[in-house]
């Protein structure tokens, strides 16, 4: 049955309609009070996303192991064996050394590059509903977290701080649509911009139409002025793809980010520069190839028992 | 509709939003996921009345647009989901079959998330490849189509104690 409302609904239908508008306009022409209601919401929201952090953390595992289930089948099939003994100890240790190796890596990238910078963990992803790539951390302006500052992963950029409050704050990831960066080629001065496409891969535009890019070229934060939004030499990504098209002013190539935005844990946010620019210092070291062992089968006649 | 109707069906909405954010936003679901809430916003819109569910659509638009991660303009989720929640109402007030209504609740959610993206487009705001959307897209409409058929007995049930109306299910 088909019901459309008598015209008392159909008046509240304008009314509503009226109001979404009114709304729109005011956000568009950057009337603060919204952003006041938008950021009391998230010191609302932020404990019970805390909570839901602690208490789902060993089911987000779960699902995070099932998910990449392809990807480490082999890798789980060489570890069931050696696991067998350590198997109960290691569910409730597994989460926190996560964590730990995470923090480890994130600090050791920070130290080399002497940023200063503030870990925190990430107490919720972003909602599925806005098309937008973001996480939220458990640290705001009390620990001196400001808008615009890099957000480090353990293996490089994550990202931005996009919105603080007192103690949660909003980060864009790099994969977000709307992120650029400025970026230089590792080794080189060539310089590019950066832009997130929503997944683990993004496009590099470069801005010179007189340099090359090369697949496996390494990718490194450029640095803006104050360093904010991003410090200097960050790694970023590396090359897997060139677009050698014609017609193109300059090069472009699809970079794939050193950043695994699906399974972060702990993350850092650069609240003091270094003092000095780090370079390449800060370049990852290539893959070492796994030896393939060799073993060479001396064909020995056995003796004959026929004479 | 009462003030207790409306205070209770604005409670309900209230704690649904926030396990949405607190508990599902956990979850880093292949294909872009599912979200309960707006699960929930279509199911109830689908088994009420116009003004009931332009009151749902309202609410729910203004609890998604106070969403900080979003680029979104304030108002934009309220928009669509006040239209997609009349027009739910409007063409399955009084189905009686429930694949019916699930199958309402999935286009209600395909029509949501193409409007924000196609609004979104005019007012400037960033929504990635195009691949990438084809892919989320299509991975909400097959969570929504699997977690739907689990979740509508319990929504029409809190449907039924609220409005003291059975909801022909």
């Amino acid at each position: 049955m088909r019901y459309g409302g008598s015209g008392r609904t159909r008046l509240l239908l304008i009314i509503l309609i009226v109001t979404s508008l009114f709304l729109i306009t005011l956000d568009l022409r950057g009337v603060s009070v919204l952003d006041g209601v938008r950021s009391g919401t998230q010191s609302v929201l932020s404990p019970f996303q805390r909570a839901g952090n602690v208490v789902l953390t060993p089911v987000k595992n779960f699902f995070s192991d099932v998910t990449h289930l392809g990807r480490t089948r082999n890798q789980l099939e060489k570890l069931r064996t050696d696991n067998a003994k350590l198997k109960a100890e290691l569910l409730n240790r597994k989460n926190a050394d996560q964590q730990l190796k995470q923090l480890k890596n994130v600090l050791d990238l920070a130290g080399t590059a002497g940023y200063k910078v503030v870990n925190t963990k990430v107490i919720s992803q972003g909602s599925s509903e806005t098309y937008s790539q973001t996480v939220t951390i458990d640290i705001g302006s009390n620990a001196g977290v400001k808008p615009n500052m890099t957000v480090l992963s353990q293996t490089g950029i994550a990202g931005v701080v996009k919105t603080v409050n007192s103690n949660s704050s909003i980060v864009m990831l790099a994969s977000d649509p709307a992120f650029r960066i400025g970026v230089r080629i590792a080794g080189s001065q060539q310089i590019g911009i950066l832009a997130g496409r929503g997944s683990r891969s993004g496009v590099l535009q470069l801005l010179d139409n007189q340099t090359t890019l090369k697949v496996g070229d390494i990718l490194l934060a450029r640095g803006s002025l104050a360093n904010r939004p991003f410090v200097p030499g960050v790694p970023v990504g590396y090359v897997t793809a060139v677009d050698n098209s014609a017609g193109q002013i300059a090069q472009s190539g699809t970079v794939r980010y050193y950043t695994d935005f699906g399974i972060l844990g702990v993350v850092a946010v650069v609240v003091g520069a270094p003092t000095t620019n780090p370079g390449d210092s800060l370049v990852p070291p290539k893959p070492v190839p796994t030896p393939i062992p060799t073993v060479t089968v001396y064909a020995t006649p056995s003796p004959s028992s026929t004479k | 509709m009462s003030i207790r109707k409306i205070s209770l069906t604005l409670a309900v909405l209230g704690t649904v939003f926030i396990f949405q954010q607190s508990a599902m936003s956990q979850f880093h679901l292949p294909g872009g996921g599912f979200s309960i809430f707006l699960i929930l916003v279509f199911a109830w819109s689908a088994i009420s009345t116009t003004d009931v569910a332009l009151v749902i659509g309202f609410s729910s638009g203004i609890l998604l647009d106070l969403v900080q991660g979003s680029d979104a303009p304030f108002g934009q989720w309220t928009l669509i989901i006040v239209l997609v929640s009349y027009a739910v109402s409007y063409l399955s007030f009084g189905d009686a079959n429930p694949l019916g209504i699930v199958f309402v609740v999935i286009a209600a959610n395909l029509s949501a998330q193409i409007f924000f993206l196609a609004s979104g487009a005019l007012l400037g705001v960033q929504v990635g490849a195009l691949g990438q959307i084809l892919l989320t897209l299509i991975g909400t409409s097959i969570w929504t189509l699997v977690i739907t058929p689990i979740l509508l007995p319990l929504f029409t049930k809190m449907h039924e104690s609220i409005f003291n109306t059975r909801a022909s299910l």
